[in-house]
């Protein structure tokens, strides 16, 4: 009884080792099984496994060789649980690579191989090693062999049939896996495709090696390409004599400069082309080409031309009635039709004024209008900025007395002489400071600070004025935009094209504009422009 | 005798002022408001000085000015464009076709006379 009891006793505890070791062996095939449905990507889906397997399966040395058609590339993973010895592991490798050679009937060579590699090497002088106990498991795909799983010890384990099943389930979950992946893969890729092809953009790829990768639709129909063949190298040379950069030498610097440019074609009708260019790289950074978009924007340049060819047009239909009113004002301010009493001498300065605000917004609608079209003319000259500013300032200087403003300014001697065109920057000068004065109360200061700062001479406008919220900063230079400040009074109205057409003048001349202000202490607008003339 | 000016602007009303202005400084006034008009009476009237607007009907005034500026007879005549035009190569064209000066419109009639006084008496000299 007693006896029988125990024995029970022992066979309940063996049947409850095993169920535990079962149970084990479950939650490592489930846990891969789940972690392979999730994962994209070869490599991921064949170091998890072997990772995995070390915890069901004893072994020293784990190899993964895995061979993907569609890349060409045969890839062999190896783990090792303990230090072994270099020898043992080459050796190991040959056969699992002869093993998978002989299964495909077609030869991979070793110096083809990706290899990763993880674990230690024994130690120089330890003692002999080979192995004693392996197996090794295909992997199928779609019945083709495309790896081999293999698991080898130095020491002399016994690989149960329990083991070895459980090792070809875990094969075979890896070969679906691994199918799964590929049509998952080749699903994306054709959608990919497909969308690319169909994107309103026109989208054109070059790999380092100038072949044309992708060419879609639009590419096609943006660049005339109706009938006729693809001939990449007159592609390429027509992109590279409209000034874009060549894909190897971008890929090679990767950059692409300039990443915009709009190029113009003749052929088959005329056109205008927005073209962005983008290197490209995978995510280890390796360069993979150059992509450049491209779109017609030949209809927006028109509409826009139109617009500005309008706003001048109305410019000068509206010049035209001020200067007959502005002469008919004159002549009576200055009495030639008879002596005027003292209202009538003030409301005929009032007009007076009032056309000449409107024709300053006038004046000031056709320069932004000329800045956005990008045909602004300067009138280049080599002009001594700091003669030019007093000027300006001076100019400036009754105004700052009416109001109680000190207005001065500071300049290093022996400023280089620069290529500018004089009108402009006394604009430039004239608005900022005109701005200044806008926003300063009497008994405040402005200074004009020009000095040089490398390769550029910067002028600082400082007023004491109410200054600017941070937050308006970079508005400031946007078109129409005028900052309600505390203390400005409702008097201070400009057309709030003033700063933007700065901003216009200064790029153009490839300097810099910006603003710096401290709420309620006053402001800082600065500009520079570059002493050696840039090419723009 | 008082000089006599040649007013050419096809728009009345500017017309009206500039010449109301000339007057009461003295000078004699002419007035053209089209290009073959002003280019007939320049010849015709011999005036001593031609304030000449660009956007004219028939004929534009760099057209009048280049065919009065390249005829030995009248080339003599100074020549002062007045226009809504501003653009920089405006103004090089009018120096081209050999304008002796250049005003835009909106302009002031003081910098007008002023002008004319100068080019009148530079004349004389």
């Amino acid at each position: 009884m007693t006896v029988e009891t125990e024995k029970l006793k022992e066979e309940n505890q063996c049947l409850s080792q095993e169920l535990k070791q079962r149970l084990f062996e479950l939650s490592v095939l489930y846990d891969i099984s789940n972690s392979i449905s999730y994962t994209l990507n070869y490599d991921d889906i064949l170091r998890f496994i072997m990772d995995s397997l070390y915890k069901i399966i004893d072994y020293d040395l784990c190899i993964s060789l895995i061979v993907s058609e569609e890349e060409k590339k045969a890839k062999m993973a190896v783990r090792i649980a303990h230090p072994l010895k270099t020898e043992v592991i080459d050796s190991a490798k040959r056969k699992v690579l002869s093993a998978l050679n002989n299964l495909r009937g077609e030869a991979v060579a070793e110096e083809e191989l990706a290899m990763d590699f993880k674990g230690e090497l024994a130690e120089a002088g330890s003692p002999l090693q080979s192995i004693i106990s392996s197996f090794d498991v295909p992997l199928f795909l779609r019945d083709k062999a495309v790896g081999i799983l293999s698991v080898s010890s130095v020491k002399n384990v016994f690989y149960s049939d329990d083991d070895i099943k459980l090792f070809y389930t875990i094969a075979s979950q890896a070969s679906s896996a691994i199918e799964r992946l590929q049509s998952v893969l080749a699903a994306e890729k054709s959608k990919m495709k497909i969308m690319v092809e169909r994107m309103s953009e026109g989208v054109i790829m070059f790999d380092e090696k100038n072949q044309v990768v992708i060419f879609n639709a639009a590419a096609r129909d943006i660049l005339g390409y109706y009938h006729q063949e693809l001939d990449a190298a007159a592609l390429l040379k027509f992109f590279h004599e409209s000034g874009l950069s060549n894909p190897p030498d971008a890929v090679k610097k990767k950059v692409c400069f300039p990443p915009i440019k709009e190029i113009y074609m003749e052929k088959p009708s005329a056109r205008i082309i927005h073209v962005e260019t983008n290197c490209i790289q995978d995510e280890t950074e390796k360069p993979l080409g150059v992509v450049m978009v491209l779109r017609n924007v030949t209809k927006e340049r028109e509409i826009e031309r139109m617009k500005n060819d309008f706003v001048s047009l109305v410019s000068h239909e509206l010049r035209t009635p001020l200067a007959a009113m502005k002469g008919a004002a004159e002549n009576l301010l200055e009495g030639i039709t008879g002596s005027l009493n003292q209202s009538q001498n003030e409301c005929l300065l009032l007009i007076e004024r009032n056309i000449d605000r409107l024709n300053r917004l006038i004046s000031e609608l056709l320069d932004i209008s000329r800045i956005e079209a990008g045909r602004i003319q300067l009138n280049k000259q080599q002009l001594d900025i700091a003669a030019l500013a007093s000027d300006a300032i001076g100019f400036l200087q009754k105004i700052a007395e009416e109001k109680g403003i000190k207005l001065s300014s500071s300049f290093t001697a022996g400023l280089p002489r620069i290529q500018a065109d004089a009108d402009r920057i006394t604009q430039v000068i004239t608005n900022l400071v005109g701005n200044a004065l806008k926003f300063t109360l009497s008994g405040g200061s402005i200074n004009v600070n020009i000095f040089r700062e490398g390769d550029f001479i910067q002028t600082d406008v400082i007023d004491t004025g109410s200054g600017i919220p941070t937050a308006d900063l970079e508005k400031i230079f946007d078109k129409f935009y005028q900052v309600s400040r505390p203390g400005a009074k409702a008097l201070v109205k400009g057309t709030g094209l003033g700063l933007s057409i700065s901003k216009g003048i200064v790029e153009k001349h490839g300097g810099k504009i910006w603003a710096e202000s401290e709420l309620g202490k006053g402001s800082k607008l600065s500009f520079t422009l570059p002493i050696k003339e840039v090419a723009l | 005798m008082a000089k006599k000016i040649l007013l050419v602007d096809d728009e009345p009303d500017i017309v009206t002022t500039i010449k109301m202005r000339l007057e009461a400084t003295g000078y004699e006034v002419t007035v053209a408001t089209d290009g073959n008009t002003a280019y007939n009476k320049a010849k015709s009237e011999n005036p001593d000085l031609i304030i000449l607007d660009l956007m004219l009907p028939d004929m534009d005034g760099y057209q009048v000015c280049r065919l009065l500026k390249f005829d030995q007879r009248y080339k003599n005549i100074p020549v002062i464009m007045l226009t809504a035009k501003s653009q920089k190569e405006d103004k090089e064209w009018g120096e081209k076709v050999g304008a002796d000066c250049y005003i835009t419109k909106p302009f002031d009639l003081k910098e007008l006379t002023a002008k004319i006084k100068e080019l009148l008496e530079g004349k004389d000299a």
